[in-house]
Parts: C-alpha cells; sequence; structure tokens
C-alpha cells in the first residue's frame, strides 16, 4: 500500500512539474488582457520555473530511489513492472525541464538569423518579389533593403547586418 | 525595424509571447524582455532601454525601388514556402475575432480597423487609413508640427511628411487624375511627388523632411499610446491653426521633426 502511495505521489510531482513548465507561456498567451504587473509575474516565473522543475524533478528521483527500495515480493518480472513505472512516472520531468527552458512560442515562431537575398537566392518559383507587394524598406550606411511583409509578419523577427549595422526587422 | 546594438552589445532576439496581442521578444545575450511595437525593454537587466529605430518605409516595392534604385530585396525561401502570409492575409487577420484587450474606453474606431499611427513631440495621432484613401493627402498639426499625410493610389502605401519649406506652411491638395501620386501647394504653385520632392513650380527640386508612421491595428496603437489623439475626418483642415502656439514651439517642433524624420 505504502509502495502504491510513493507512485502516487510521484505522478503527482509529474503534473506539478509539467504545470510549472508551461505557466509562463499560458501569462503570454492570446488572448488574454495584460496589465504590467501580469508581464512582472510573468518574468519572474520564466525566470523560476527551470529551478522549481528541478526542485521538484529530485523530489521525485528521491521518492522513485526509496520506492525501489521497499522490500519487493520476489520475481523478475514485478521488478521489470516496478522499473517500468518508475520510467514512465519520471519521463514527464525531463519533458518538463527542457520546455522550462523556454516559451513555446520560441518554438512555434522561426525567427531568422540571416536574411537571403534575391541576387542570392536559387528559388525562382517564389521570386522575385512582386512590385506590388508591401514592403518595409530601410537604408543604412548607404545601403537600402527592402524587407517583403509577408516575409516578414511569418517569421516575426528576421536579424540582418545593413551598412555595417546590426538591424532586426519585427512585424 | 531596430538596431540590435544596446550600450556596444550586438543582441540576437528570439519570440517570447503576447503582450495584450503584441509580441515580446527576449535576446539571448542578456534575457530581457523587449516589446517589439515600442522597441522597448520592459523586463530584465536592460528594462527601461529602448532599441533604436531604423527608420523605415511601408510602400509597395515599386515605390521603394524608385527612391532607392540601388536597393537589395529578401528574397522568399523555398524551405517556409507554405508558412508566409497569404497575399490577403491583412483582410483574414482583420476578419478574425477581436481578442479580449485593455479597456480603456476608447473605441471610437473598430479593434482591427487600420490606422497610421504618428508620433511627434509629446503628441501621438490615429489616422484611420479608410479616411485617408477617401481624403488623402491629410494636413494636419501634430505637436506643433505642420504635416501631411500621403496615400498612394494603392491605397496601402503610406507617407508622411513635415510640411514646412523655408518658413512657410504648405496648404497641400489631391491633384486629381494624375497618372501617379501627385500634390500640389496653394503657397508655392509646386507639384509634389509621394516622395515629398517637388517636380515642378516655384519649389522645384525642394525635399520635404520624412516623418515616421506606424501602420497597425486601432486596439493595439490604442493599447500602446493611450493617450492618442483620433484624427476626425470630418473637421475642415484648410485654414486650421496648430493646437499649440506656433511662437512658443517652433524651435522645439524643429527639434522634434528633425530627430524623428527619415534620412
Amino acid at each position: 500500500m505504502k509502495k502504491v502511495a510513493l507512485l502516487f505521489l510521484m505522478a503527482i510531482l509529474a503534473a506539478v512539474a509539467m504545470a510549472l513548465s508551461i505557466y509562463p507561456s499560458y501569462l503570454l498567451a492570446p488572448p488574454q488582457a495584460h496589465t504590467p504587473e501580469d508581464i512582472a509575474h510573468a518574468f519572474q516565473m520564466r525566470g523560476l520555473a527551470p529551478w522549481l522543475v528541478l526542485a521538484v524533478a529530485l523530489l521525485s528521483v528521491f521518492v522513485g530511489v526509496t520506492v525501489w527500495r521497499l522490500p519487493k515480493r520476489p520475481g523478475i518480472f514485478r521488478r521489470v513492472l516496478l522499473g517500468t513505472a518508475l520510467v514512465v512516472l519520471m519521463a514527464p520531468l525531463v519533458v518538463a525541464a527542457v520546455i522550462s527552458r523556454g516559451t513555446i512560442f520560441e518554438r512555434m515562431f522561426a525567427s531568422l538569423s540571416e536574411v537571403e537575398l534575391e541576387s542570392d537566392t536559387a528559388s525562382d518559383t517564389l521570386n522575385p518579389v512582386g512590385d506590388d507587394e508591401m514592403v518595409m524598406g530601410i537604408s543604412v550606411g548607404g545601403a537600402s533593403r527592402a524587407y517583403p511583409i509577408r516575409i516578414v509578419g511569418y517569421h516575426h523577427i528576421v536579424h540582418d547586418t545593413l551598412g555595417g549595422e546590426p538591424v532586426v526587422a519585427t512585424y | 525595424m531596430w538596431s540590435r546594438v544596446v550600450d556596444g552589445q550586438v543582441l540576437t532576439f528570439r519570440m517570447l509571447g503576447l503582450n495584450n496581442q503584441n509580441f515580446m521578444m527576449t535576446d539571448e545575450q542578456t534575457g530581457t524582455w523587449w516589446q517589439q511595437v515600442t522597441g522597448e525593454a520592459i523586463q530584465g537587466p536592460l528594462a527601461g532601454k529602448r532599441l533604436a529605430r531604423v527608420p523605415s518605409d511601408e510602400v509597395r516595392l515599386a515605390i521603394w525601388r524608385q527612391d532607392h534604385p540601388d536597393t537589395t530585396v529578401m528574397a522568399y525561401q523555398e524551405a517556409f514556402a507554405d508558412n508566409y502570409l497569404a497575399e490577403d492575409w491583412e483582410t483574414n487577420v482583420a476578419e478574425s475575432p477581436v481578442p479580449e484587450v485593455l479597456v480603456t474606453g476608447r473605441e471610437e474606431l473598430g479593434a482591427r480597423e487600420v490606422v497610421i499611427g504618428v508620433a511627434l513631440g509629446e503628441q501621438t495621432k490615429a489616422y484611420s487609413r479608410e479616411v485617408l484613401r477617401a481624403q488623402g493627402p491629410i494636413i494636419d498639426f501634430l505637436g506643433g508640427v505642420p504635416i501631411v499625410l500621403a496615400i498612394d493610389a494603392d491605397g496601402q502605401s503610406v507617407r508622411c511628411f513635415d510640411r514646412r519649406l523655408d518658413g512657410r506652411t504648405l496648404e497641400l491638395f489631391a491633384v486629381p487624375d494624375a497618372d501617379s501620386f501627385q500634390m500640389l501647394d496653394a503657397e508655392t504653385g509646386s507639384t509634389w511627388d509621394f516622395a515629398g520632392r517637388a517636380i515642378d513650380g516655384e519649389a522645384a527640386g525642394q525635399q520635404l523632411t520624412r516623418v515616421q508612421t506606424l501602420t497597425s491595428f486601432w486596439f493595439d496603437w490604442r493599447n500602446q499610446n493611450p493617450e492618442t489623439l483620433i484624427y476626425d475626418a470630418g473637421m475642415p483642415q484648410p485654414g486650421d491653426q496648430p493646437a499649440v502656439a506656433p511662437a512658443a514651439t517652433e524651435a522645439e517642433a524643429a527639434d522634434v521633426a528633425g530627430s524623428e524624420a527619415a534620412d
């Protein structure tokens, strides 16, 4: 009975870790309204989440080891069963640890680290950019560049360097 | 468009999440949280700092090319072919459900109505793009600066100019039936093109100073600029006096116009 109770406790710890890892993303999710205090809270939780998840994970490992050390009835089958249960209950902690390192939006949107130019591109099915397409145009250090809004609007964040100046297009 | 250099450090950004429907990004160097639309650091080690704005032009490629014949153009990439916004993305977004946003009691315009936002001096003002399409060019005063908003026949390309020339304030009117966008001023009788250049008349060859605009949805502009004024489409514009006495603010206004203007 004690064994079952401890395994149940591990299941709860796994759920808590998952919730902690997703919480900062939830705070920054549409469509809710945000006050500056909400954002400050999100920032705090974003910083704490990896540590809280780590603490929960360590606790879970401790409980897992305790369960394993309890007197076991003989039989390889029971050992395999218990071992599998422990792995299944601790796997979400690994997932939570990974998730807690960033918000889910960081994974959802592919920000670009560099720009491919029309003059360099091998893709002629999508290019050239049409004369009637809306662009964001900038001139820096004597160089000019146009960024189609349909591109920046998908990536949201496009890193570039123009005229020697590191710039970022956001939309 | 922003410079990525803050206090000599070059930053790289990642998407972070939404703050009232406007995304925030985080930089990999310091973990600071930045609001995309204002360039302001709102949480983290660099909180309170601002990214330096790179003046940008939001126009059709053909118009951009006219003024910058040597421009390079960012290309579409095959890898993201299925992800790019559809050509009619703006309509799709406008028709999507209106999100819950901060209630400020400012519902003069539809939440997803497209506005052209201008910030000059202490004042910010929203101009409905629909009104600009119907009435453009619009002449107005903002932050003590006489300005003119121009919209191309494409209904999307928008530019704003300081309409002072050699100490005179120009009253500008649309030239109907012109092949391309043109406006005429009453003071010098000159014709001006969409780049703010006088192409004939007494002022031929002169250039009006650019003022940065931001095209956005009304709810977003309103959230970022709670004190924003709204252009009143019914107001008679020609001959209007500036809201602030020009003598007191001329120098200050010129200063602001200089720092905000595009190159």
